[in-house]
């Protein structure tokens, strides 16, 4: 009597649709699986059978074992790191349980007699953090670090002489310390090191209000502003907020007059557009993945614009940049819409609650098509933009900024940051419209606020220019 | 993710004390590794069998190529032997990268560095598996046309 000699014989039953990787399901959840779509064949028809047993016969001549990609990864870093494994700068101040409510802070208000100020109104109020510029809008490092890299010991200037003291005043009030990077608007090595910035005719390039860019295309730009975020973070900044992550505004129309290098990304089929938000994209991408051993929060500031669609002139998408940061913060003050660009908004300063509201509405939006979204925490205007027409701006007191804050929580926004120049912020704002807000539970307003009333009369003459 | 899950959790004993997902999945491996050693038990056993057939038998009733492929299957299974040791003592090493994060001492250096050395073994394992499963495949196609009498019923 002769008989078959089959190796499937060896297959032992189960086995295939076991899995050897971390990331994937269990076994167990697969012999689970595997005994249900048992029991679904044999009730099912008899030809439906046969389907089943030759699709099951095709997959098993395929592959034996499921297992993932040859040439995938077992193990990715967590994008959570536990604090025990990540650098302790000695400042222990914990991410505010019911979210972020800050204002910013100039080095020089920070390194001067206006911090005590400061820190006094934060503590007065329902504010919680403070966003302190590290390096300034000409490019300046605004404290003596213990960087060995050059460029940094060149560039840092004295400003904060006591970051210490500074932390540790913080810390006791336990405010949430970000430090303000601003990037690639960088006079100041854009002059020391033309290569490395556009030039023009020989000359680095610089805007009408004259300040220079370097160019996003040059890693040895990245890591020089790492360097600075490194520093920062060693000094006891909880988050690494950048800004200007662009290139210069109006870049696309300039472009083929300006002399710079595309580094990595000339040879590349991606159009110029695509080749600048890759540029600037991987920036972030690349600061979030040297900082994470330091356990500092990442964040960017972006054109509010820029979350109604790409603006690939600059480089910045709002999709891309917040895939690879842990808080978005866009720009959507009130004063910056021209006349009429928002739907039924004629004068947008004038409607801070509307405008507030339909951009939340537009961001959510965004932010809800992507795998791991970050935290929201926009820039609102806590200043009078009275440098518009007469009739198109407003002053901006309480009722304004309170206006825009519960455009917010209606979208279920709970995180905000203070914009304001000179540093001075409205005093008698109601920062939580009387709400107990969780961050993570988002109570919803049970009352509705009174909407302020617009006063085109109650100008001001305070003329603040913010950061972009 | 698994990983990040049982390092929040470590101070639970999600990694030290194996009560973690990443735990629940070494011991999945273990048990497939048990499966691969009970298959190469399988393919001794009927090495075994091939071995006595052609003692026993008469070559003309047995396939032509029964010694050839009797080598390849040998082969075959003292490649899967070594698979096998090399698997099991991987999954020990990774079992020692989880217990070493439980460490007080343990830094950033230690996840880093320890992921990459996972990813690179775990990448040629795969790689050399796949090669062993297409011989197997391919073994599998062979063997099901492959018919001979029984030693035992040949005796008789």
């Amino acid at each position: 009597m002769n008989r078959p000699w089959k190796l499937s014989a060896f297959v032992v039953a189960g086995f295939v649709a076991t899995t050897l990787s971390i990331t994937s399901v269990s076994a167990e959840e697969e012999a689970e699986d595997t005994e249900q779509d048992v029991e679904e064949t044999e009730e099912d028809s008899e030809e439906a059978d046969e389907d089943s047993d030759e699709d099951s016969e095709d997959e098993s001549e395929a592959r034996l074992f499921a297992i993932p990609d040859a040439e995938e990864d077992l193990l990715t870093l967590p994008r959570l790191i536990p604090d025990r494994f990540t650098y302790d700068s000695g400042v222990n101040i914990e991410y505010p349980e019911d979210g972020v409510r800050g204002i910013f802070s100039t080095a020089h208000s920070a390194g001067g007699q206006k911090f005590s100020e400061l820190v006094d109104f934060v503590d007065s109020t329902d504010l919680n953090a403070m966003v302190i510029d590290v390096k300034d809008d000409d490019g300046f490092i605004t404290f003596e670090t213990d960087s060995e890299d050059e460029r940094v010991q060149e560039n840092s200037r004295d400003v904060i002489t006591d970051v210490e003291g500074m932390m540790d005043t913080l810390e006791e009030s336990q405010i949430y310390p970000i430090a303000r990077v601003v990037v690639f608007k960088d006079t100041i090595l854009g002059k020391q090191e033309p290569e490395l910035s556009f030039t023009e005719g020989g000359n680095v390039w610089t805007n009408p209000g004259g300040s220079a860019f370097v160019n996003p295309f040059s890693e040895e730009v990245w890591e020089y502003n790492v360097e600075v975020a490194r520093q920062a973070a060693e000094a006891g900044f909880k988050e690494i907020q950048f800004d200007y992550v662009r290139f210069p505004e109006g870049f696309g129309s300039r472009d083929d007059s300006l002399n710079y290098t595309e580094g990595k990304y000339a040879d590349s089929d991606m159009d110029r557009y695509e080749k600048r938000i890759a540029a600037v994209t991987d920036f972030v991408e690349y600061a979030r993945e040297e900082l994470r051993e330091y356990g500092v929060k990442v964040s960017v500031d972006i054109f509010g614009v820029a979350a109604m669609y790409d603006e690939p002139n600059i480089g910045q998408s709002f999709a891309a940049i917040s895939e690879n940061v842990d808080v978005i913060s866009s720009m959507p003050y009130p004063s910056h819409w021209g006349e009429g660009s928002l739907p039924g908004i004629r004068y947008p300063d004038l409607e801070p609650y509307n405008v507030m509201d339909y951009y939340s509405q537009v961001e959510n939006e965004v932010l809800e098509e992507l795998d791991n979204p970050p935290v929201s925490r926009p820039w609102l205007q806590d200043f009078t933009a009275s440098y518009l027409p007469d009739g198109q701006w407003t002053s901006y007191d309480a009722p304004e900024i309170e206006a825009q804050i519960k455009a917010l929580y209606d979208n279920n926004i709970y995180e905000f940051l203070l914009w304001n120049a000179g540093n001075n912020y409205t005093p008698g704002v109601d920062y939580k419209l009387g709400l107990d807000i969780e961050i993570a539970g988002a109570e919803l307003m049970e009352d509705d606020e009174e909407m302020p009333e617009e006063d085109s009369e109650d100008e001001s003459d305070e003329d603040d220019s913010e950061d972009e | 993710m698994d990983f990040e899950e049982d390092l929040a959790n470590d101070s639970e004993g999600a990694l030290l004390e194996g009560t973690g997902k990443v735990a629940s999945n070494l011991s999945d491996r273990e048990e497939i590794l048990q499966s691969l050693d009970s298959i190469h038990s399988q393919i001794n056993q009927e090495l075994n069998t091939i071995g006595q057939a052609i003692e026993h038998v008469d070559a003309e009733e047995l396939p032509n190529d029964i010694e050839e492929f009797s080598v390849g299957l040998s082969d075959y299974g003292a490649e899967l032997s070594q698979f096998i040791d090399e698997y099991r003592h991987n999954l020990s090493a990774q079992s020692e990268y989880f217990e070493t994060l439980s460490s007080e001492e343990a830094d950033f250096a230690d996840i880093t560095d320890g992921i990459e050395n996972v990813n690179e073994t775990h990448r040629a394992m795969n790689a050399h598996w796949y090669e062993l499963e297409d011989t197997l495949i391919s073994m599998q196609e062979i063997l099901a046309n492959f018919e001979m009498p029984t030693p035992q019923e040949e005796g008789e």
